[in-house]
């Protein structure tokens, strides 16, 4: 495999990843599905194993180097130093020019629903999407599986595949889990992949002390969290909904601005209805700010629990 | 396209007043490509009602359908039959669209969940514009491809007026001067002679001025 | 290698929790070592009951079965020598219980640490072995390779916070040990004999662990030296001074050039740092620990000292050491850190000289290692930064890996503090217990009469470690 050379050059780097695992902590991917193949180590590793032949390049192997939110947060902890998405970005060149059927975690687009109205074309931060010979075409390589034209997309025409979690259908179902399941159930916090990502693994509690409150779940950029899935939140029975972003000069995806321009429209609009707009906040908390983080939350949580249960007649 | 926008809901739902089943229909037209009346905008609107209702302790049964456009009598026949199920639709369709629904509907009351502000184009990512009003008798030919009468505050023909400055219209908000843009084009299209052809006063018997218009095509019939 | 039968896999934990397709094969045979090996299926239980049938169609079968947390082993306890099923144990992560007024907690073994120490922390107490990869470490692997940290020097290592656990055994039977007792004195201390067995004796399903309060009050503080031996010194004195510090930490000037170009910590290059913390829940008790540390320090000629019971200026004086051990690959452009000659302990008074042996074996085969650890428990970490390309660097390794334990063993140490044999460490580990292993081996024929319990490890690990397996990296014969 002559193009095999490109990751060649990454050997002595990939020599240099002593296999720690401590960037399991940080990849939204790996939390989700808890196989190894889907962490940062794993992906490595996969490397590895194609520069040594033990691995054969393959669809299955390809998608799993495009499963990936981009948020760099594994780069960021490897204290060994390897600069992990340079090493992604070549790997991913190879399996794209090698001809290989990939899509991961990049968007799709269903070109029978699609309207043509090019908003996606427009919204996409990373100018992955554009418009060739009638159709919606994605830049694999471009695409950070932000969601932001999954969100766009009145069609919805929109999907990301593997949503490891964040996409909608995944986020409500995790919600509808959450209030049906436990009593003392009061609020949702979406935290944004950078920003306030909980940096704990999947350990569950059986019983006790966990009554909890509330539920922190990853969206992937708080810009393309739904205005749909927040008001579901509340007609499960929520007190409240708060999501925390990356501060505006911080986000890539300009997501923060959208998160808060869309969040001061619902709030308008459930002025109107009657409902406090206290009940849905946007909070800034830049990377890795856990103390801001928790504050942030109890004073929301603070604050909703004196606004008291909504009187929607009970939970769904 | 048409473009148009969600009206207040404060106002949406005092129309709908008591209804308790309610149809909302949206639109795979204009109004999806502005974002306002198609599919993810239908969903929005159906929580948004739900909890409107829940907050004042009202029951609501919604049901919703999007339609390919609401201006074709073929593509309302399935909808308008789930209809009679409900007491009133609520069409996300531009102004054209729900009137072509009310017309089919019989008894039943059409509500629009938008406002129809114009004939436009979009212009950046969430931003779109007005471009033409459908005047029936289009200048474009004289003034370079912008039109006076949508882009002139005044509908000017023979603008610009006094209150033209720094290539900004009078009235603010940004709103570019209708003429100085003409001239502009007038100018890189090397037309800028046209500019002294005066444009006689509007015949307008051709917009909506001269009564509700219709197209008959005797060739189509 | 008997094969193994997919389909029942499938019947025994549902088709979405068995992998068996060669990506995913070659990603689970590998750990933080330098070994790598190709298991056959990796099954995820995600209950006991599923790990008795899966033990009871591999004991029959005769298919080796390797129980394995995050893989963040260093030794290759984990890599599948023989072949078989990785039993994924993340899939069982449930916090079963936490009773504070019987001072236990129970836990599944995919529980990651720091997970466990953060439910555990809204009760004021805290699961003490603290390793530093607590972060993705889980409770199975850190109970099956005795797992400790920089905490060990005072509420000592996962032997000691282990009260009883549920096994699974080689024929499926679950078996409890052990008694959610602070005390016993019941026959043979079954449990006790689990804690380091490195998974072949049995696999572990439920934990009991105690914990001890989290200390109001933490005074770190930090002294820089111009030789080991004086560094060395000032630490066999702590140690027998009675004084009882919550960490003892080393750090040599190797590791300290790496953490500063890692992270840019500034760190004076000295030959050894020290840290010393003390912690409790009163000033008073604090304060005069602290000052025993610093005067016996200066007394060896310890300077630059500074202490803080300040949170930000204690996990600045920490910094360095926190990310260590993933610093060491930025030592050197062209080296990498291997994990070889990992870990050993020996007596406090011989903290110094090991260091120095290190580093004078290291030079004589012409690599870089260096030295840190936990000396207020004698543990003393190392690592091998080598050329991993090269065929002659193996060759160096091996013989440098060989002479450090050897002298080890000559000062009365033992091979592993901390972080257990698997393969890397086996031929030490042989020679030290040379005169045990048929004792052991006797063990493990009861536990497990057809070997498939983690085979090919401890009492019956390779001979050459750097022939026993494939190595992770591609090595060149030339030059």
């Amino acid at each position: 495999m002559t193009q095999l050379a490109k990751l060649e050059k990454w050997k002595g780097t990939l020599n240099k990843c002593i296999r720690c695992g401590y960037c399991y902590e940080h990849c939204q991917i790996y939390k989700s599905s808890r196989w190894e193949i889907d962490s940062p180590r794993g992906k490595l590793i996969l490397l590895y194993g194609l520069l040594s032949g033990e691995v054969e390049p393959s669809d299955y192997v390809a998608n799993k180097l495009f499963e990936c939110f981009h948020c760099n947060r594994c780069q960021k902890a490897c204290s060994s130093g390897v600069p992990i998405q340079d090493v992604y970005a070549d790997a991913r060149e190879f399996f794209l020019e090698s001809g290989f059927d990939v899509v991961g975690t990049t968007s799709q687009t269903d070109h029978d629903l699609c309207a043509r109205c090019l908003n996606c074309v427009r919204m996409c931060p990373h100018e992955a999407r554009s418009f060739v010979d009638g159709k919606i075409v994605t830049d694999r390589l471009k695409c950070q599986s932000c969601g932001s034209c999954l969100d766009i997309c009145s069609e919805k025409a929109v999907a990301i595949g593997r949503g490891f979690g964040t996409n909608p259908d995944e986020l409500q179902r995790s919600i509808k889990l959450f209030f049906t399941q436990n009593s003392n159930a009061k609020a949702i916090v979406f935290s944004c992949s950078w920003s306030t990502f909980p940096g704990f693994q999947t350990a569950n509690f059986d019983e006790q002390e966990a009554d909890p409150e509330t539920l922190t779940l990853v969206t992937v950029c708080s810009g393309r969290l739904n205005s749909q899935t927040v008001l579901e939140t509340l007609l499960q029975g929520a007190w409240g909904v708060l999501i925390c972003c990356c501060p505006e000069s911080d986000c890539a995806h300009g997501g923060s601005g959208r998160a808060k321009a869309r969040m001061n429209a619902l709030q308008k609009t459930l002025e109107e209805i009657g409902i406090d707009p206290r009940r849905i906040q946007v909070s800034e908390v830049a990377q890795g700010n856990t103390k801001l983080f928790s504050e942030t939350t109890k004073k929301f949580m603070d604050e909703i629990s004196d606004l008291g249960a909504l009187s929607i007649g009970g939970k769904q | 396209m048409i473009l148009a926008e969600r009206k207040p809901i404060a106002d949406i739902l005092s129309h709908l007043g008591d209804a308790r089943r309610v149809l909302l229909v949206g639109c795979h037209g204009c109004v999806t490509v502005c974002s306002a009346g198609g599919q993810k905008e239908v969903d929005l609107l159906v929580d948004v009602l739900q909890l409107a209702r829940k907050a004042q302790g009202q029951a609501i049964e919604i049901g919703k359908m999007t339609l390919e456009r609401q201006c074709d009598v073929e593509f309302l026949s399935e909808m308008l039959e789930q209809a009679k199920q409900f007491d009133v639709i609520l069409s996300l369709a531009c102004g054209a669209g729900v009137q072509l629904v009310a017309e089919r509907a019989g008894s039943l009351r059409v509500l629009p969940a938008l406002n129809t502000t114009a004939i436009g184009v979009s212009e950046q990512k969430g931003q779109w514009g007005e471009r033409c009003q459908a005047c029936g008798d289009c200048k474009l030919p004289l003034t370079g491809g912008i039109c006076p009468v949508t882009r002139c505050s005044k509908s000017l023909l023979n603008g610009p007026c006094g209150g033209s400055s720094k290539g900004l219209c009078e009235i603010g908000n940004g709103t570019p001067c209708g003429w100085q843009l003409i001239i502009d084009r007038l100018e890189v299209t090397g037309c800028l002679d046209q500019y002294e052809t005066i444009l006689e006063p509007a015949d307008w018997s051709s917009a909506r001025d001269g009564g509700p218009r219709k197209l008959v095509r005797e060739d189509l019939k | 290698m008997n094969s193994v039968n997919i389909a029942k896999l499938k019947e025994i934990v549902g088709a979405e929790n068995v992998r068996d397709n060669k990506a995913d094969l070659y990603v689970y045979g590998s750990d933080a070592s330098v070994h790598e090996a190709m298991p056959q299926a990796i099954v995820r239980p995600q209950n006991t009951e599923q790990v008795q049938e899966l033990m009871r169609y591999a004991n029959s079968e005769k298919i080796p079965v390797i129980p394995r947390g995050s893989g963040s082993g260093m030794c290759g306890q984990v890599v599948p020598v023989m072949g078989g099923i990785i039993l994924d144990m993340k899939g069982m992560n449930r916090i079963l219980e936490i009773n504070t007024p019987d001072g236990y907690c129970r836990v599944q073994p995919g529980v990651v640490d720091n997970d466990l120490n953060a439910a555990l922390k809204p009760h004021g107490v805290f699961y003490p072995p603290t390793p530093a990869s607590g972060v993705v470490a889980t409770i199975g692997g850190e109970i099956a390779n005795n797992a400790s940290g920089t905490r060990a020097v005072k509420y000592g290592a996962a032997r000691d916070a282990v009260l009883a656990m549920k096994v699974v055994l080689a024929n499926g039977d679950c078996v409890s040990l052990g008694s959610n007792t602070r005390v016993a004195s019941s026959g043979y201390p079954l449990e006790r004999l689990m804690v380091g067995s490195e998974g072949t004796l049995g696999v572990i399903v439920e934990a009991t662990l105690r914990f001890v309060p989290i200390p109001k009050l933490r005074c770190l503080g930090i002294a820089k030296f111009n030789t080991l031996a004086e560094a060395g010194d000032a630490i066999s004195e702590i140690m027998g001074s009675g004084c009882q510090p919550s960490m003892l930490e080393l750090i040599d000037k190797i590791a300290i050039v790496a953490a500063n170009k890692a992270e840019k910590l500034g760190l004076p290059e000295v030959e050894a740092i020290l840290l010393f913390e003390a912690d409790g829940m009163a000033k008073e008790t604090i304060d005069p620990e602290i000052e025993k540390f610093q005067a016996i320090c200066e007394k060896h000629n310890g300077f630059g000292l500074e202490f803080s019971y300040d949170e930000k200026e204690r996990a600045r004086i920490f910094a360095g050491r926190a990310k260590l051990f993933p610093s060491l690959s930025k030592y050197d452009e062209r080296l990498a850190s291997t994990s070889l000659a990992d870990d050993m302990a020996v007596p406090f008074s011989k903290m110094a000289e090991t260091a120095k042996k290190i580093h004078e074996v290291a030079q004589r085969h012409g690599l870089v290692m260096t030295a840190y650890g936990h000396c207020g428990a004698g543990c003393m970490h190392t690592k091998i930064l080598m050329d991993t390309d090269k065929d002659f660097q193996w060759e160096a390794a091996r013989q440098a890996v060989a002479e450090i334990y050897d002298y080890v063993r000559s000062v009365g140490g033992t091979t592993s503090a901390e972080h257990g044999i698997g393969l890397s460490k086996a031929a030490a580990f042989k020679a030290e217990k040379a005169t045990t292993l048929e004792l052991m081996r006797g063990i493990k024929k009861v536990f497990d009469p057809n070997n498939i319990l983690n085979p090919g490890k401890l009492m019956d690990g390779p001979d050459d470690w750097v022939e026993a397996t494939r190595l992770r990296y591609q090595v060149s014969k030339a030059g």
